[in-house]
């Protein structure tokens, strides 16, 4: 099935997502650069340590621009639905890896994993609610 | 949506907690539906419509265009 | 307790969340109890350390329960919105945060907080919601 976005709102919100995506491994690297070579402290190694995660929250940014401008009340009413049992998976997730981590050691795993832990999720809900309605 | 529920249950007599004991919701359901700022659900409106003894169409303007999508 | 909400979806919610925090209360003193004592290994330390995790993924199908059960289309639409906030909160902090502990500029946080995280946040932007809707 080749994803083809059809509404302005939906292409509007692939570029929102792509420019986000291309964004975040760009700062990626200039931040790890930058602390590698230049060694900034205080405020500015606050700021470029933020950096890459920017896109991210303008990628959510993104996602709920699309939620809002989506005339489209049954696939608006989907794409809720995925997220919601998205964010269930991972919170179940992030709750079961982060009592191993306490008590059994479990290596830690960093925050920036929920992100995309959540729109892995996310897919495979929008799967399971896509046949309800099939 | 614009509509004419206030009017209705004026005629009625009925308090905004009247209607939501009616229609088995909450007040600030009811609240938010008059003010046109949450539009109801298809069974919502057929069961507003037959309360009122009246027509979906009756109660619901959807002329005027209102901003009421998404978040 | 003779506030109990009349509507009998938020009830059972209400009976269901608590048996399953109890529960949390109980598994969770069980773990601490027994790793410092019995020093559990292998498959048996793994069981005991997700044992408290269990009620927390309980109580996420119960607000699953809860939203599919709510009669009330409005109130059921306000959570999902609060929801849908508190999701974009809880990945824009917990990216942000992820960014800054890999260049180490912030400790580490066990991956539990993430839950209550959401919480905090879904339980403001309901508040902010039903001021909204006033």
């Amino acid at each position: 099935m080749p994803y083809c976005p059809t509404s302005p709102q939906e292409r509007r919100y692939v570029v929102h997502m792509l420019i986000a995506a291309a964004l975040c491994i760009l700062f990626s690297v200039v931040a790890a650069l930058g602390f590698r070579h230049a060694h900034p402290t205080g405020i500015l190694a606050y700021l470029l340590g933020t950096l890459p995660g920017l896109p991210i929250v303008g990628a959510l940014a993104a996602t709920g621009l699309y939620l809002h401008a989506e005339t489209d009340e049954f696939l608006r009413n989907v794409l809720i639905q995925s997220l919601l049992g998205g964010m269930g998976a991972t919170l179940a997730l992030t709750t079961v890896w982060g009592n191993l981590e306490d008590f059994v050691h479990a290596p830690h795993l960093g925050l920036t994993w929920i992100y995309p832990l959540f729109w892995a999720f996310s897919g495979i809900s929008y799967g399971f609610v896509r046949l309800r309605y099939k | 949506m614009k509509n004419r529920i206030r009017v209705l249950r004026a005629e009625r007599d009925w308090s905004q907690a009247d209607l939501a004991l009616r229609l088995e919701v909450s007040r600030q359901s009811v609240n938010a539906i008059e003010t046109g700022k949450f539009d109801p659900s298809l069974p919502l409106a057929f069961k507003l419509a037959r309360l009122f003894e009246t027509t979906i169409e009756a109660i619901f303007d959807d002329e005027i265009a209102e901003d009421n999508r998404g978040l | 307790m003779n506030q109990l909400p009349k509507n009998p979806a938020l009830r059972r919610y209400l009976y269901r969340f608590l048996i399953a925090m109890s529960l949390y209360v109980v598994f969770l003193v069980t773990a601490l109890w027994a790793f410092p004592i019995y020093h559990p290994t292998g498959p048996l330390a793994y069981l005991l350390g997700i044992l408290p995790a269990l009620p927390i993924i309980a109580v996420i199908v119960i607000v699953g329960f809860y939203l599919a059960e709510e009669k009330d289309e409005f109130q059921q639409r306000v959570l999902m919105q609060a929801m849908i906030w508190g999701i974009g909160a809880t990945l824009a902090i917990t990216t942000a945060w992820g960014f800054l502990e890999v260049f180490k500029l912030v400790p580490q946080l066990p991956l539990y907080v993430v839950f209550p995280l959401f919480c905090a946040l879904t339980g403001f932007s309901t508040g902010m919601l039903k001021s909204k809707y006033k």
